[in-house]
């Protein structure tokens, strides 16, 4: 999204704010948001969630306002826009804008680019006040940004009581979806002094077209426990290479991507695990995380989390060194909570593999076994939402 | 010998004292609707479902408007721990994520009973809650049931 265009949003979010103390939270319109920092380091040279490098990163923080606007009684207008800064750069971004129409709501259509639903966290991405780490579980945000945030084309959702205190919640969705833009390290030549590889990084985005898919989800509110999955086929695969036109992706003509959840809240505590999978032709993506959490009265908690993922290539196929297609972590936060709407957060990860942290020109470093397998990551952070 | 069994009864009296005070308690909280809405009596599905916005109109077909009252006014922790059986932060965070996946907005906040009481007033489809011993001109109780 261009700046101009956020700038817009931004000026219609804050004539609404400036109408009133109450109108945050009116009944035909509503003005929320979210943000955070952190300070992020780790002790080799490989760099980790886009925020962490061995030198220290300080210069990654984000913010998000999202509007909702209720022109009828059955008509939502849904925006959030998003402006960040990390280890991509400055980043400027609509995360979603779509109408919804809530025929009741056991159906709801939804029109527009809209959030995917996709595992626990994909349509609450960067909201840090809803969980225990600063970061996702790498798998939604990782170097290989598999989890698209949101798809443009057409949806239905709905939630249906079953009995006194189940429910089932559904989705389906169909139209394009844009994947995190990534970057590839590729050799472009040899110093002729030194005969070391020179390489050359190349910024490209992947288009998935004719995208269906759907979500159910069974829950129980009132016991905390919520279990679920989503699925979702491109059935075209498409490269952008930096500012170009779109072209056919080496690795796949299509792709599915599959996601179990399994969530309990209950009190001070809270356990989650989710598994994810990504079918391509010559490659599968897939990781699973467990985390839990608990609170030590209004302000403290504590929370750890296991993570483990790798890259499933043909057999006889080794494009992708060994230590680039593994990661595994193990994630320790302390968090003390101001206020449910504040969080300060200090997190540590120890990590082997090289798929989620590493460092530039992971490939070559990986063939040439210079690669560190090994990364140890503290994350000091806060994050806040209104 | 003879005053011992007195002083058991005494003994067992006290004991039993704070549950029959805690059993003439209510639950710290009154359901009230505008006096127009006939609904007989809410069960405790019900109401959570209302507040949840998963029950979007009455049997009469006006739409339910739910209000909400501050997340740390008591009132509201005994409302959410009976009706939700979460407290009020966990039912704030489950409402954040609602907002940002752009599934729903909250119901609005009110800051007082007098405030709950005035809107459900006005308003025909509203639904709230105060506390036990609010005025309630103008509105009618709903009995509830677990």
């Amino acid at each position: 999204m261009r700046p101009t265009s956020i700038r817009a949003l931004l000026s219609v979010a804050l004539v609404i704010a400036a109408g009133g103390a109450g109108a945050q939270e009116s009944q035909r319109y509503s003005l929320q948001g979210f943000g955070g920092w952190t300070y992020a380091k780790t002790d080799v040279d490989n760099d980790f969630g886009y925020v962490a490098s061995e030198d220290g990163d300080w210069n990654n923080y984000y913010f998000a306002l999202n509007v909702a606007a209720r022109p009828l009684e059955k008509l939502q207008v849904r925006a959030q826009a998003f402006w960040g800064q990390d280890q991509r750069g400055e980043r400027t971004r609509l995360d979603y804008v779509f109408a919804q129409w809530a025929q009741s709501p056991e159906f709801k259509l939804r029109v527009g680019k809209a959030p995917v639903p996709f595992g626990i966290y994909s349509e609450v991405y960067d909201v840090g006040t809803v969980r225990p780490f600063y970061l996702l579980p790498q798998f939604y945000e990782g170097p290989l940004g598999l989890i698209p945030k949101a798809y443009a084309g057409v949806g239905v959702t709905g939630v249906r009581a079953l009995g006194e205190e189940w429910e089932l919640q559904y989705d389906a969705f169909g139209g394009e979806i844009r994947f995190e833009p990534f970057s590839t390290d590729l050799v472009s030549g040899f110093d002729p002094s030194t005969g070391m590889p020179q390489v050359r990084t190349i910024d490209s985005q992947l288009v998935g077209r004719e995208m269906v898919g759907g979500r159910l989800l069974l829950a129980a509110p009132s016991k905390g426990i919520d279990v679920g999955g989503t699925v979702f086929h491109a059935g075209e695969i498409k490269q952008r290479i930096g500012d170009g036109e779109l072209g056919p992706y080496s690795v796949t003509e299509s792709a599915t991507f599959v996601n179990a959840r399994v969530q309990y809240q209950k009190g001070s505590f809270a356990a989650r695990a989710e598994f994810f999978e990504a079918f391509a032709r010559d490659a599968d993506v897939r990781d699973f995380y467990v985390e839990g959490s608990y609170k030590l009265g209004p302000h403290w908690q504590l929370a750890a989390q296991y993570e483990k993922g790798d890259i499933l290539l043909n057999p006889g196929d080794e494009s992708v060194p060994a230590p680039i297609r593994e990661h595994e972590s193990f994630g320790l936060a302390l968090n003390y909570w101001v206020s449910p709407e504040f969080v300060l957060k200090l997190n540590a990860y120890a990590i082997d593999g090289n798929m989620i942290a590493r460092p530039t020109a992971a490939g070559l470093r990986a063939a040439l076994g210079t690669i560190e397998g090994s990364t140890q990551v503290v994350v000091l952070g806060a994050q806040f939402s209104f | 010998m003879r005053r011992l069994p007195v002083a058991v009864l005494a003994l067992a009296a006290l004991a039993a004292l704070p549950a029959a005070t805690a059993a003439s308690q209510g639950p710290g909280y009154r359901v009230v609707v505008h006096p127009q809405n006939t609904t007989p009596s809410l069960s405790r599905s019900e109401l959570t479902r209302l507040f949840m916005k998963k029950i979007t109109a009455w049997p009469d077909g006006k739409t339910v408007v739910p209000v909400d009252q501050e997340r740390v006014a008591p009132v509201r922790q005994a409302f959410s721990s009976a009706v939700h059986m979460k407290d009020s932060d966990a039912v704030a965070a489950h409402w954040q994520v609602l907002v940002f996946s752009g599934r729903d907005t909250p119901p609005r906040t009110l800051r007082s009973d007098d405030e709950v009481v005035a809107f459900v007033r006005e308003n025909p489809g509203a639904v709230g809650y105060v506390s036990e011993g609010a005025s309630l001109a103008g509105v009618r109780v709903v009995p509830t049931s677990k």
